[in-house]
C-alpha cells in the first residue's frame, strides 16, 4: 500500500504521460477480483486500517457473501518503475522523461455474463484490459464476449494465465504439457483479437506475446507472478545475453542442449524446451520439494534462488510455505504492474486513436481535437459511464472518464443525455458541478479538479442523467458515443408493492433502479403493471434486491420470469393484401416477406441504417442479400421507433401522389411494427412492400386521418396472409463439467428445448465444455436443475444470442406459440382470440 | 307505441305551456327515429304549433343537443331516450326517460337480506330506465336504516338550499352525503358507463352489479382499468403536445373544464390545441399525429369504444389532473418509465432567474414537429432564384447607351 495524501495524487493526474487506465476483465470466476487484491495490496493508494481486507474491490456486502462481483470498482494504485524497467517504455508519449512513478487507475469487473453491461461500462473509461483466463478452464464464453468488446471499443489487451497453482497442485501436468496449454490459450485469445482487430490498425500491435512480455503467469490466490521478462532478468547475466533476446528464447520452438550448450529449434532426444527448462523447471521443483515436505532440498534450492524467508515463515511447512516462498521469489505485485506500465498504453496514446471510436461530433472541432491530444487545456469533455450509489438514498455519483479539459468543483457545464443533439435543447442541462472526487473502493475523497486522462465521480450531476451522458464546457459540443452492450435485457419480471399503498415509493425506486443500472429497463406496460428487464435471473435478482432494499425501500411482490416476444413472417404474403381507407376512396395493395437470414442482426448492429446513403445501402443489400437494387433504393422507413429491424419498401410503379402520402404510410408502419397484430409484441424481420396504391383525387380526402389506420390495417392484413410466427430469445449457454456429468446435461437440455451444437474436451484437462442455444425462456431455474442432475459438477453461463422462430403455429390453436399468444394478449389485456385477417382486409 | 309515453307527452306540453315556450325541439335517439312522426304530431296536436325533430345528434344522444336546437333558436328541448343527466349550459329540457320494467320484490329482496346486519350505509344507485318506479323501490327499501336510495338529478327535482352540503350530486345521481362502504347499482341491459364512472371515483367502496335478468348481485371491479391508468398518467408525462377533445358543446362546465386542462398544461408546460371535430373517430383523430394525448372533454357518460384502434390514448379529465395537477415541488428532471428517458415537467425557471441574458424560449410548437414531414405541401421544391438584396444594374437611357457599373461591383 501506498500513503499517498491528495495533493500528491492530483500532481500525478497532470503527469498524463505515466497514467494507465486499464480494467480486469475475465470470465467468472477466473480470479479477477484475488488477482486484483495482489496488485492493491502492493500498490494501492490511501491505505488505512482497512488494508489487508479480502476482495477489496467488491464493495458490497452480497459481493463479499456471494463471492462475485456485481459491480464494477475503481481504485488508484500508485508504482515507480526501475531505472532498467523504464527502457522498456520506448514511446515518448508512454512516459514523462523526469518520471518514475505510474498512477494507475484500474477498475474491477464483473465476470458473470449478467452483468456484462457493467464491463462494457468500465471499458469505456480505460484504455487497457488486462485479460485473466484461468489457464485450466482455458478461454470460456465470457473470455470471449468482454474480449471482443474491449478490442471493438479499442481497448489494447495483456493477458494473465491465472491459478497456474492449480495446474501443478491439481492436476498435475507435465511442463510440457503445462506449456502446451499456454501455447493453446495465448493462440485462443489471439485468434479472438485477430478477428476483431489486426496489429496493422491504428492501435498498431495487439496481438499479446509472452515474448514480448505482454503475458504474464502465476496465482492470484497465492500472489505469486511472472512474465518472461522476469526470468529473462534472472538468467541474462549467466548466458550473457541481452534481456530482451532471451525473452525471445524462452518461448516457443526454442530447445536447449544442456551438454552441448547449443540452441535448436526443433526438439530431439538431447535437448529441452527453454520455457519448461529454465522456467517451468525450476517451479516444478520448488512445489515439490516444499510440498513432498523435502525440507533439505528446499532449503537448497530457496538459497539457489536467493530467497531469504523472515524469521516467521521459516516454521510454515506445506501449501503456507509455498505460497511465501513463491510470493517471495515472484512476487504478483511487482511483475503484473511492470506488465501493465509497459504494454498498456497512456491515455495520450490510447485517446489519438480511440477519438474517432469516441466522438460523434465532426472529428476536427475542439472537442474532437482536445480528446484526440487529451489536452487538459482544451474545452471538457467528459463521458459519464454509470452511477455509483450514495450513502444518500436515490442519489449518485456520475463515475467517468475525462477525456479532455478538466473538471472541477463548481465549475458549470453542459451535462448533455444520450438523445441530445447539437443545437436542440432536448436532453440538456446547463448545471454547476458541485464536488469533484476520486473514487477507490469503498472509499472516496474530495478533490478540487481533475485534468484529462482521469477517471473521477461527480456529486450533483445525477439528477440530470439517466445511465450515462457527456459532460462538456463546449457549446457545440456533439455526444460522446452511447455504450453497445453484449448482452440485452430479455428477461422480465412484473413487480408491484406488497402495500398497495406504497406505489408510489415503488415508482420512485422504479426510476432510481433504471438510473443506477447500466442496463435494467424499468418500464410501465400499457397494461399498467411495472415491468424490470434485465439480462438474466441472477441480473434481476440483484435489481430487485436493490430496488426492495435500497431504492424503493417497501416490501415488493414479484411476478415469475417472462420473455418478451417478437412477432415475424414465415413466408411471403399469400395474397395481395387489400385495405380501404374510412372513406373508401383510397386502397393500398401490400404485400409482407420474411428477411434473408442476417439482415435483422445488420440493422441491429447498425451496418444497414436509416442515416446511410441510400445507394450504397441498396447496394449493400443488393450484393448481400440479394434484394432488388432499384427497390433497395427505395426504403421508406424502418421500424419500430425509426430504427427497428422491418422495413417499408415501395414497390409501386409510376403511382400518382405517392410521396404525399409517404408520411402517412410510414406512421402506419411504425405503429403496426411496434404493435403487432397477434400480441402487439414488437415486429422483427418483416418486410413490407407496397405494391399498389389509388388514390382520391382530391387532397383531403387522403389525409393522414384516412391512410395512417389504412396502413396499419394493412400491413396486419399482410402479416396474417404470410404465416405469422413468434420469435423467441435464445441464449449460448455454455457448461463445463468434468465428463461424467455430460450425460446429466444433455438430459436436462432436452426437457428444456435446448440443443448442443458442440461438445468438447478443454485439452490437457479431465473438463468438459458443452456449448447449446437455450431458449431464454426454459432457462429459469435452468441453473439449480443442472446442478441437481449433475451433482453441483456442472456450472452454465447463459448470455442473450439470438432471436429465434418458435416453433410451431400461432394460429393452430394449442400449439405452444399459441398458448404464447393467448398469455400475452391476456396480460396485457386484449380480447381473447386470435384476430380475424377479415377484419383487415377488404375487398375490391 | 306512443301510448307509452303519452302521458309523459300531455304533462310535457303542460310544462311548456305553462312556460309559453313557443320554439320546441324533440332530440330522439337513433333508435327511435321512427316514433318521431307518431310523437311530433302528438305534441302538434296538444301545443297547437308545430315543433321540430333532432335526429342524428352531434355527439352522444344522453347529451341534449343545444347546438342543433339553436339552429332554431329553441326555446327549449324534449329529450327522448337515455340521459346521462349532465347539467347543460343554458336551454330548459325535459327528459322523458326510456321505462323498463324491474320485478321489484326480488330485487329488493336480494339487496336486504345481503345488507340485512349491515350498519356501515350503502348506496343504492339505478337506472335511469327505472326512475318510474323509484317510489315503489324507496318502500320497498325504507325498512332498512342503512340503505339509502339515489334519486336522479332531473331539473325541477333540485333541492334549492342545501347549505350544509347533506347531499351529494354526483354523475346525475344525488345522494345524501355519507361514509359509504358498498354501493349496489341496479342496472339495465348491462349498460354500465355511468357504473364504471363511480367504481372510479368511489375507489373506497365496494360496488355490486344487480342485473334484472341474472337476479343476483356481482361485484364489479376495474382492476384493470385502474392499473391502465398508471401507464396513462405516465404518458400524459412524457407528452408535449396535447390535444383537448371537445366531444360535447351542452355541457355547463365545458368552458371550465377546458380552461382547467389549459392551465395544467401550461403549468406543465405543454402545449395544448383544441379539437372541436364532432363525434370522434379513428380517422379523425389519425389527421392529428403529432399529438401524443387527447383529452376527453364530455359528459359523464361519454365514453369512447374501440379505445385499442386510435393511434393516440384518448383520457379524460381526472387522468389529467391526476397526472399533473400534483404540485410538483422540485424542478428537477424526471425519468420517465415508459421511455426510461429524462423529461423535463416544469419550465426550466433557473435560467431565467439567474442570469439577466437572453435566452431562446424553447420552441413547443407543433412546427418544430411538423418539420420533420417529408411532404411539407405542393412545390415543395421552389426552383426561382433565391431573394437577394437588390444591386446597382445599367443606368443610362436608350439613345445615349448605357454604362454598366464594375462587374465586381455588382457581384
Amino acid at each position: 500500500m501506498v500513503n499517498f495524501t491528495v495533493d500528491e495524487i492530483r500532481k500525478m493526474m497532470d503527469k498524463k504521460k505515466n497514467i494507465r487506465n486499464m480494467s480486469v476483465i475475465a470470465h467468472v470466476d477466473h480470479g479477477k477480483s484475488t488477482l486484483t487484491d495482489s496488485l492493491v495490496s502492493k500498490a494501492g493508494i490511501i491505505a488505512s486500517a482497512k488494508a489487508g481486507d479480502m476482495r477489496f474491490t467488491d464493495t458490497r456486502k452480497d459481493e463479499q457473501d456471494r463471492c462475485i462481483t456485481i459491480k464494477s470498482t475503481a481504485i488508484s494504485m500508485y508504482f515507480e518503475l526501475g531505472e532498467k524497467d523504464l527502457v522498456f517504455i520506448k514511446n515518448p508519449d508512454q512516459r514523462d522523461p523526469e518520471e518514475k512513478g505510474f498512477l494507475i487507475n484500474l477498475i474491477d469487473s464483473p465476470g458473470h455474463v449478467d452483468f456484462s453491461s457493467e464491463v462494457t461500462a468500465a471499458l469505456r473509461v480505460t484504455d487497457g484490459a488486462l485479460v485473466v483466463v484461468d489457464c485450466v478452464s482455458g478461454v470460456c464464453v465470457q473470455t470471449e464476449t468482454v474480449l471482443r468488446q474491449a478490442i471493438a471499443e479499442r481497448i489494447k489487451p495483456i493477458l494473465f494465465m491465472n491459478k497456474m497453482d492449480r495446474a501443478l497442485l491439481e492436476l498435475q501436468l507435465e511442463s510440457e504439457d503445462l506449456y502446451q496449454t499456454f501455447q493453446r490459450i495465448v493462440e485462443n485469445v489471439n485468434i479472438i483479437i485477430a478477428t476483431y482487430s489486426d496489429d496493422s490498425g491504428p492501435m498498431g500491435e495487439v496481438q499479446v506475446d509472452p515474448s514480448k512480455g505482454s503475458v504474464g503467469f502465476g496465482s492470484g490466490l497465492h500472489g505469486w507472478a511472472f512474465t518472461l521478462k522476469q526470468f529473462a532478468e534472472m538468467y541474462a547475466e549467466k548466458f550473457k545475453i541481452d534481456v530482451v533476446k532471451l525473452m525471445n528464447r524462452l518461448w516457443g520452438e526454442n530447445f536447449f542442449n544442456p551438454t552441448t550448450r547449443k540452441w535448436a529449434k526443433q526438439k530431439d532426444d538431447n535437448n529441452q524446451r527453454s520455457f519448461c527448462m529454465y522456467i517451468l523447471d525450476p517451479i516444478y521443483k520448488v512445489f515439490n520439494s516444499i510440498m513432498n515436505y523435502k525440507k533439505e532440498e528446499a532449503t537448497d534450492l530457496l538459497k539457489k534462488l536467493g530467497i531469504e524467508l523472515k524469521h516467521e515463515d521459516q516454521d510454515k511447512d506445506g501449501k503456507a510455505l509455498l505460497k511465501v516462498v513463491m510470493r517471495t521469489w515472484l512476487p504478483a505485485g511487482e511483475a503484473l504492474l511492470q506488465m501493465i506500465a509497459i504494454h498498456l498504453p497512456s491515455p495520450v496514446v490510447a485517446q489519438k486513436y480511440r477519438m474517432e471510436m469516441l466522438y460523434e461530433g465532426p472529428h476536427d472541432d475542439e472537442a474532437a481535437l482536445g480528446v484526440k491530444n487529451c489536452d487538459p487545456d482544451a474545452p471538457l469533455m467528459m463521458y459519464i459511464s454509470k452511477m455509483v450509489p450514495t450513502s444518500d438514498k436515490g442519489r449518485f455519483y456520475a463515475f467517468g472518464r475525462v477525456f479532455s479539459g478538466r473538471v472541477a468543483t463548481g465549475m458549470k457545464a453542459r451535462i448533455m443525455g444520450p438523445n441530445y443533439t447539437p443545437g436542440k435543447k432536448e436532453d440538456l442541462f446547463e448545471k454547476a458541478i458541485q464536488r469533484t472526487i476520486l473514487m477507490m473502493g469503498r472509499y472516496t475523497e474530495a478533490i478540487e479538479d481533475v485534468p484529462s486522462g482521469n477517471i473521477c465521480g461527480l456529486v450533483g450531476v445525477d439528477q440530470f442523467l439517466v445511465k450515462t451522458g457527456t459532460i462538456t464546457t463546449f457549446k457545440d459540443a456533439h455526444n460522446m458515443k452511447v455504450m453497445k452492450f453484449s448482452v440485452s435485457p430479455v428477461v422480465r419480471v412484473a413487480v408491484e408493492p406488497k402495500n398497495p399503498a406504497d406505489l408510489p415509493k415503488l415508482v420512485e425506486g422504479l426510476k432510481r433502479l433504471a438510473k443506477s443500472d447500466p442496463m435494467v429497463q424499468c418500464i410501465i406496460e400499457e397494461s399498467g403493471e411495472h415491468i424490470v428487464a434485465g439480462a438474466g435471473e441472477l441480473h434481476l435478482e440483484i435489481c430487485l434486491k436493490d430496488l426492495e432494499e435500497d431504492h424503493a425501500c417497501i416490501p415488493i411482490k414479484k411476478s415469475d420470469p417472462v420473455v418478451s416476444y417478437r412477432e415475424t413472417v414465415n413466408e411471403e404474403s399469400e395474397i395481395m393484401c387489400l385495405s380501404k381507407s374510412p372513406n373508401k376512396h383510397n386502397r393500398l395493395f401490400m404485400k409482407c416477406q420474411p428477411f434473408p437470414d442476417g439482415l435483422a442482426e445488420d440493422i441491429e448492429e447498425g451496418k444497414v441504417n436509416p442515416r446511410d446513403e441510400f445507394k450504397a445501402r441498396a447496394r449493400y443489400l443488393g450484393e448481400k442479400y440479394e434484394y432488388d437494387v432499384t427497390e433497395a433504393r427505395k426504403i421508406w422507413a424502418f421500424g419500430p421507433d425509426g430504427t427497428g429491424p422491418n422495413l417499408l419498401i415501395d414497390c409501386t410503379k409510376g403511382v400518382q401522389y405517392l410521396n404525399e402520402i409517404k408520411d402517412s404510410v410510414v406512421a402506419g408502419f411504425q405503429w403496426a411494427t411496434k404493435e403487432g397484430v397477434l400480441a402487439e409484441e414488437n415486429m422483427r424481420a418483416v418486410r413490407f412492400n407496397i405494391h399498389d396504391v389509388t388514390l382520391h383525387a382530391d387532397a383531403i380526402h387522403r389525409g393522414g386521418g384516412q391512410i395512417i389506420p389504412t396502413a396499419r390495417r394493412c400491413m396486419y392484413a399482410c402479416i396474417l396472409s404470410a404465416h405469422p410466427r413468434i420469435m423467441e430469445p435464445v441464449y449460448l449457454c455454455e457448461i463445463q463439467c468434468p465428463e461424467v456429468a455430460v450425460g446429466g446435461i444433455y438430459g436436462v437440455l432436452n426437457r428444456r428445448r435446448g440443443h448442443v451444437f458442440e461438445e468438447s474436451q478443454v485439452l490437457g484437462t479431465p473438463m468438459f465444455v458443452v456449448k447449446a442455444y437455450l431458449p431464454v425462456n426454459e432457462s429459469f431455474g435452468f441453473t439449480a436443475d443442472l446442478r441437481s442432475n449433475t451433482g453441483g459438477q456442472a456450472f452454465p453461463q447463459c448470455v442473450f444470442d439470438h432471436w429465434q422462430v418458435f416453433p410451431g403455429d400461432p394460429c393452430e390453436s394449442g400449439s405452444k406459440p399459441y398458448v404464447v399468444v393467448m398469455e400475452t394478449r391476456k396480460r396485457k389485456g386484449l380480447k381473447d382470440g386470435l384476430p380475424d385477417i377479415n377484419s383487415y382486409l377488404d375487398k375490391l | 307505441m306512443t301510448m307509452e309515453y303519452s302521458e309523459e307527452i300531455i304533462n310535457c306540453s303542460e310544462w311548456i305551456k305553462c312556460r309559453k315556450f313557443e320554439k320546441v325541439c324533440i332530440q330522439l335517439p337513433d333508435y327511435m327515429l321512427d316514433q318521431s312522426v307518431l310523437i311530433s304530431s302528438e305534441f302538434e296536436r296538444l301545443l297547437g304549433y308545430r315543433v321540430y325533430i333532432l335526429g342524428d345528434t352531434s355527439y352522444g344522444s344522453c347529451c341534449v343537443d343545444e347546438t342543433a336546437a339553436e339552429h332554431v333558436s329553441a326555446d327549449c328541448i324534449v329529450h327522448f331516450g337515455r340521459s346521462c343527466l349532465t347539467p347543460n349550459s343554458h336551454l330548459q329540457v325535459y327528459y322523458i326517460l326510456p321505462k323498463h320494467s324491474l320485478d321489484i320484490v326480488k330485487c329488493t329482496d336480494l339487496i336486504s337480506n345481503t345488507f340485512d346486519l349491515n350498519t356501515e350505509p350503502v348506496l343504492v344507485l339505478y337506472d335511469v330506465a327505472y326512475q318510474h318506479l323509484r317510489d315503489s323501490l324507496a318502500k320497498s327499501l325504507v325498512s332498512i336504516k342503512s340503505i339509502m336510495l339515489s334519486d336522479l338529478n332531473l331539473p325541477g327535482h333540485e333541492i334549492s338550499n342545501d347549505p350544509d352540503g347533506k347531499y351529494i350530486n354526483m354523475f346525475g345521481r344525488r345522494f345524501p352525503n355519507l361514509n359509504y362502504k358498498h354501493i349496489v347499482y341496479i342496472v339495465h341491459d348491462n349498460y354500465m358507463n355511468n357504473v364504471d364512472r363511480f367504481i372510479l371515483e368511489k375507489k373506497e367502496c365496494k360496488v355490486y352489479i344487480y342485473e334484472s335478468s341474472c337476479d343476483i348481485l356481482t361485484q364489479r371491479t376495474l382492476t384493470s382499468v385502474i392499473k391502465r391508468k398508471h401507464y396513462i398518467k405516465e404518458k400524459i408525462r412524457d407528452s408535449t403536445h396535447i390535444g383537448i377533445l371537445v366531444c360535447s358543446l351542452s355541457i355547463k362546465d365545458l368552458l371550465k373544464n377546458i380552461n382547467r386542462v389549459k392551465c395544467l398544461c401550461k403549468k406543465a408546460n405543454k402545449k395544448c390545441y383544441i379539437f372541436s371535430v364532432g363525434r370522434p373517430n379513428v380517422a379523425k383523430l389519425a389527421n392529428f399525429p403529432e399529438i401524443e394525448i387527447f383529452v376527453n372533454i364530455t359528459c359523464a357518460e361519454g365514453v369512447i369504444e374501440n379505445q385499442k384502434e386510435y393511434m393516440q390514448p384518448i383520457v379524460n379529465i381526472e387522468d389529467m389532473e391526476l397526472a399533473l395537477g400534483v404540485e410538483n415541488t422540485n424542478d428537477l428532471p424526471d425519468v420517465s418509465l415508459v421511455t426510461n428517458k429524462l423529461r423535463n415537467i416544469t419550465m426550466p425557471k433557473e435560467v431565467a432567474e439567474s442570469s439577466s441574458e437572453l435566452n431562446v424560449r424553447i420552441d413547443m410548437s407543433l412546427s418544430a414537429v411538423t418539420q420533420n414531414r417529408t411532404w411539407t405541401g405542393l412545390n415543395p421544391h421552389d426552383t426561382r432564384p433565391p431573394v437577394i438584396i437588390a444591386t446597382e444594374g445599367r443606368k443610362g437611357t436608350p439613345s445615349s447607351g448605357y454604362t454598366t457599373v464594375d462587374s465586381d461591383h455588382r457581384s
